[in-house]
């Protein structure tokens, strides 16, 4: 029955397309559609934005939106099965969004005051790598927020505490040349190149960690970052009482995979007191998300995300006696 | 009797080889990288879209596509961000189809843009979760791809 109607809307609007293009060579009219007209590929760089690539003339639009109809059948038709879904590959440094990303979707949903979001300097040691690892994440989400506040001495701070706990970790001097690259682009106030660096500095310690095979450290690293990034979105959400904001939030998959992740640990490095305690920050928070999609994700559930994150948070950068 | 032996032998050898001390294992593989080409051909697309402002992804995907053989990568997206997805392939004539897929398996709305050795769709997402990217051959030989994902 569906595929009937599509079948007729497309038809119809073929018909529609040809006779008005015959009325048009008619009647004369500027021959502007008469074959001649170039009907190419959108213009690359405008997403979601199919019109702009072309001619804003009438009949280019009627042919763009005989062409969107016509992809958009071959759409409906493709679906996924649960288990094609299930088998997709997923890699850390995609399958987890970029801190800055999330951002971009909290900053569109209702600009909050980034600097409100900034927290007390913690401390740069602490007694065990999974702590410091986990602190490590949560600053390079720190040093986002700082980022989208432009503020170019908050990002430097960040930075010297980001290679301070990188040195922590044994990679260092693996991130010393970015640490450098973040003074300079701060200084710069190149906001733009900063996030990139932001995520190239921790990719390179999460290379570093894994060369050291202690993948243990990366999941911990992601999962710090993430955890911060969630902090932040809930408090941004809280503050804006936008639904669109609070929807934002509803990122069970995420969640789940990352607990996922730290699952997948050695029986003796589940067994560390951070790495239960964010484990249990993360089951927490999936059954927070869970059952609710992002459209119905109400105020109750932001509180719940906040308060278990910043108490996470607080609790892992706590200064130790 | 040396027939029985023998077998006895051969019999507790994988068991003896099983029970040595473990040699040390080989340093963990290095993330495969693309090849060059496609990676070159990746940062001048990159590149434009930079200048309309889209955020690359520090990481590229990459990995080979035959036919009846397609790749899924899943991502998580937010709800009013824009992102392009884009595709190298090699050879160059290659055709690939790149579809992405929404949180409950169905196809999203694309804007679709193909050329030889090159193929890229990008999505507004309408609601934030977990997405799927998927890259098949659209008729042709096997080939290898490596694909770009940026964010504004």
């Amino acid at each position: 029955m569906i595929e009937a109607l599509l079948l007729v809307t497309v038809v119809g609007g073929a018909i529609f397309y040809l006779g008005r293009r015959a009325w048009l060579r008619l009647r004369g009219a500027r021959g502007s559609c008469c074959g001649g007209c170039p009907v190419g590929p959108p213009k690359i760089g405008l997403a979601g934005r199919p019109g702009r690539g072309f001619s804003a003339k009438k009949m280019h639009t009627a042919a763009v939106f005989l062409l969107a109809t016509a992809s958009g059948l071959s759409v409906v038709a493709a679906q996924l099965t649960p288990k094609q879904r299930a088998g997709a590959e997923r890699i850390a440094a995609l399958t987890v969004p970029s801190p800055t990303e999330f951002f971009a979707a909290i900053d569109k949903a209702g600009k909050p005051d980034w600097m409100s979001f900034y927290r007390e300097p913690v401390p740069t040691t602490y007694s065990t790598r999974s702590r410091t690892a986990l602190n490590l994440g949560a600053l390079v989400t720190d040093g986002y927020v700082a980022v989208e506040a432009q503020d170019g001495q908050q990002v430097k701070n960040t930075g010297k505490d980001i290679i301070a706990l990188a040195g922590a970790l044994g990679v260092g001097a693996d991130v010393l040349v970015r640490g450098k690259s973040i003074a300079d682009f701060a200084d710069q106030n190149d906001w733009f190149a900063l996030r990139e660096e932001l995520e190239a500095t921790t990719n390179e310690v999460r290379r570093g960690m894994i060369a050291q095979r202690d993948e243990a450290l990366a999941s911990l690293i992601t999962a710090g970052a993430w955890l911060r990034a969630l902090e932040v979105g809930s408090r941004a959400a809280e503050l804006s009482g936008e639904d669109k904001a609070a929807g934002l939030l509803h990122q069970a998959a995420l969640v789940g995979w990352l607990r996922g992740e730290l699952q997948l640990l050695p029986e003796k490095v589940r067994s560390d007191a951070a790495v239960i305690q964010t484990d249990l920050t993360l089951a927490s928070l999936e059954e927070t998300m869970q059952g609710e999609t992002a459209a119905e994700f109400g105020e109750k559930r932001v509180l719940a995300v906040k308060e278990t994150t910043a108490q996470f948070i607080a609790t892992m950068a706590a200064k130790e006696p | 009797m040396k027939i029985s032996v023998l077998l006895a032998f051969a019999a507790i050898l994988p068991l003896l080889s099983a029970a040595q001390s473990p040699s040390p294992e080989p340093p963990p593989p290095a993330i495969p990288l693309a090849p060059a080409s496609l990676r070159v051909r990746l940062a001048d697309l990159g590149t434009a879209l930079s200048n309309e402002g889209f955020k690359m992804r520090d990481r590229l995907w990459s990995g080979r596509i035959a036919s009846g053989q397609p790749q899924r990568l899943a991502v998580n997206l937010f709800r009013g961000n824009h992102y392009w997805f884009c595709a190298a392939l090699e050879p160059v004539d290659g055709k690939a189809k790149l579809t992405v897929f929404g949180p409950d398996g169905l196809a999203v709305e694309s804007v679709n843009h193909q050329e030889p050795g090159l193929v890229a769709a990008g999505v507004t997402a309408e609601t934030t979760g977990q997405y799927f990217l998927q890259i098949e051959t659209a008729g042709g030989p096997a080939s290898d791809f490596c694909l770009l994902y940026l964010f504004k």
